[in-house]
């Protein structure tokens, strides 16, 4: 097997909650709760769940903008749980933000935003540095003239383009894609998707694939991870997942997707809703962090917090997989 | 109900019917013609889809129908909005908002579409005062502020109200702030809000976009048990074809301002016709790992709109005849039900 090109052990992220006057500190948010996954180069992970259940937190972990609390992050072989301030490392793991029209800065013309990255990781010099960014615009498909036009003259879908462009123009090995076109039309997101991929075979990136849309992230990954209040729910291959997803949370949300065709809805799993909506993660639920919601909750769940299992090729954190005959989790990637 | 010669619903049923309805607005820039001759029929009861891309004239429309549209700068060209029979165009505007109780808007964003200085009970009490009273002013206002009677009415009919849209706790809702409430409870309190209004007829711009996929569903269902248990019409404006497919019973897909399919939902996505929409299910996302093409290029600016056909620079199966005529919206021959396409690939003189 060809060694990962990130390999995320245990992370966790706490936020302190301070409250009264003197600012005392009185609890945490454990935003990232223990997540472990790996990633294989030029492959795709997807990181889904709702809103607050730590997807994005755990991407700027990966990317170097939030400091762990607790876990290691290996890149390539090397530790970098703590290297936030690596320059180097910088330039291989890169960022795209959601929403395009606040991530470029207004002030200054796209060949300025893109000849950034080139002048911080000192990557070529001056005449190199214009080629690359015009063939970097060529590349996700605007013509040259852009360089030239700021940010507010380009429609929502040019400006994804030219945050793409920013991130890949260093070469990175990996990028971090925080819900990329979630604030894009459908015709337009399909349109930046096909991009994404032909970038991904040519530059033979990684992704991290951060989004709440389920249907989209199929589309995509090769694995992913279902979160829930900071837990890594279920972690598996993509299509295990989808064509048997086994954690109640996975399967609730599967089975609300809307649809467009009759043949989609066969696909789905059977109805299940759920009621409620996600707790507070200052106070989290005892035992299992799903069982205020769970339909399919029984006597340990509200007790005992499940640890994760081996099943089918999926790891799961639920108490109806967590049979004494199963196995206990296998560290990940062996 | 459905007439096959002339491809249209009898009126009888009809609560809402807008007439080849163009808007233009007045910039320094020139004249931007966004909504061109749209013409959109509402049932009693009914729940219709309008769905399309940002920026192709939906929620214009709306407004238009609500009466919210500011004009200036816009300029509502030509047609009809017929509530009922009466044209809302030709009122004066005093008579306008006494037709103004007939509706109800439900907005997209729940996070800033409640004052965050008033209680959420301060909020609908003062629907509930309002209903019904166009001209109520502000000094008989304060005074039925003060009658208790009256106040602790509204009151218990809010309470009921929150009750209906599962809200479990609605004493401890009523007598909190937007800020205390979450997302999906804030747009449950917007639905509640529009209840309260008792309107024939809801208009809801893209409810629950902005919330997760297991909070919309519950939405969803809630929007759509109402709607059918309260004889409701509803205009759902949305960009997502999957969420109208669950709610509506008619969709009108609108490009650039022009209405370009309307079938009834499980003949739009049966039988597909127009390219735009073709593109558009193609462009969505499958979770059976199917993924299409985009619609190659942008909307069109509405300043210079493409002659003929507004979708034709964009168009696969662009013709001559395109960028010449305007297709008109017919219904297709073959099809049993009602199916119109704005298209020249289905009409036989060409």
């Amino acid at each position: 097997m060809a060694q990962d090109l990130l390999e995320v052990k245990g992370l966790t992220k706490c936020f302190p909650v301070y409250s009264g006057i003197i600012r005392r500190k009185v609890g945490e948010v454990r935003a990232v709760d223990g997540a472990n996954f790996t990633l294989e180069r030029g492959r795709s992970f997807g990181l889904v769940g709702e809103s607050g259940s730590g997807k994005t937190t755990l991407g700027k972990m990966i990317a170097g903008t939030y400091m762990p609390t607790g876990g290691s992050i290996v890149f390539d072989g090397v530790d970098v749980t703590n290297a936030i301030y690596n320059r180097a490392l910088k330039r291989r793991i890169q960022m795209v933000f959601q929403d395009p029209a606040s991530a470029l800065n207004p002030r200054r013309r796209i060949r300025d935003t893109l000849l950034d990255p080139l002048k911080i990781h000192n990557v070529g010099s001056g005449q190199a540095r214009e080629k690359l960014v015009i063939e970097m615009l060529e590349r996700v498909g605007l013509s040259q003239e852009f360089q030239y036009r700021y940010p507010h003259e380009l429609s929502g879908g040019q400006k994804q383009r030219v945050a793409i462009a920013r991130a890949v123009i260093t070469h990175p090995d990996l990028v971090i894609l925080d819900e990329p076109t979630s604030a894009l039309d459908v015709s337009v997101q399909a349109n930046i998707m096909e991009l994404l991929k032909e970038l991904q075979s040519e530059f033979d990136l990684a992704y991290v694939f951060i989004t709440h849309n389920l249907s989209l992230v199929r589309n995509v990954s090769d694995k992913i991870a279902v979160m829930y209040l900071g837990r890594i729910m279920e972690y598996g291959q993509t299509d295990a997942i989808f064509m048997n997803p086994k954690h109640p949370y996975s399967v609730a949300l599967l089975s609300v997707i809307p649809t467009v065709s009759d043949e989609e809805e066969k696909f789905l799993p059977e109805l299940m809703k759920l009621s409620g909506e996600i707790a507070s993660p200052v106070n989290l639920p005892k035992g299992c962090r799903f069982h205020t919601r769970c339909p399919k909750r029984f006597d340990p769940c509200d007790k005992i917090e499940p640890e994760p299992t081996w099943h089918d090729g999926h790891e799961l954190r639920c108490h109806l997989y967590t049979a004494d005959s199963l196995p206990r989790a296998a560290p990940i990637g062996n | 109900m459905f007439n096959y010669e002339e491809g249209h619903m009898t009126t009888a049923n009809t609560l809402l019917k807008v007439q080849e309805l163009s808007i233009s607005f007045e910039t320094f820039e020139g004249r931007a013609n966004v909504v061109a001759d749209a013409s959109i029929e509402v049932a009693r009861g009914e729940a219709i889809g309008l769905v399309g891309e940002s920026g192709c004239g939906k929620t214009i429309t709306a407004k238009a129908i609500l009466g919210t549209l500011p004009q200036p700068p816009a300029k509502i060209g030509s047609g009809r909005i017929l509530l009922a029979g009466t044209d809302l165009l030709a009122l004066t505007p005093r008579e306008r908002r006494e037709f103004a109780r007939h509706f109800s808007f439900i907005p997209q964003d729940p996070m800033s579409s409640l004052n965050p200085v008033f209680t959420v009970g301060d909020q609908l009490v003062n629907v509930v005062l309002w209903r019904g009273r166009p001209d109520f002013g502000l000094g008989r206002y304060i005074l039925s502020r003060r009658q208790r009677a009256e106040v602790n009415q509204a009151i218990l009919e809010s309470n009921e109200m929150l009750r209906k849209v599962n809200i479990p706790d609605a004493e401890r809702i009523l007598s909190s702030y937007p800020n205390q409430l979450s997302g999906g409870m804030r747009q449950r309190v917007l639905i509640a809000m529009a209840l309260l209004g008792k309107p024939s007829m809801i208009i809801a711009d893209e409810p629950g976009t902005g919330l997760d996929v297991s909070i919309q569903d519950q939405i969803l269902d809630l929007i759509k048990s109402r709607v059918s248990e309260e004889d409701i019409s509803v205009v759902f404006i949305t960009h997502d074809l999957g969420v109208a497919r669950r709610i509506c019973d008619r969709i009108y897909v609108m490009y650039a301002g022009t209405v370009v399919e309307v079938a009834e939902t499980r003949f739009l996505f049966a039988s597909t016709k127009h390219p735009y929409t073709m593109g558009l299910l193609q462009s969505v996302p499958k979770v059976t790992g199917k993924m299409g093409k985009g619609i190659p290029g942008n909307i069109p600016d509405y300043y210079h709109p493409p002659q003929g056909c507004r979708f034709h620079p964009r168009c696969p199966h662009r013709m001559d005849v395109c960028d010449k005529q305007r297709p008109p919206l017919q219904q297709l021959p073959e099809e049993k039900c009602e199916h119109k396409v704005s298209c020249f690939l289905y009409q036989e003189s060409v």
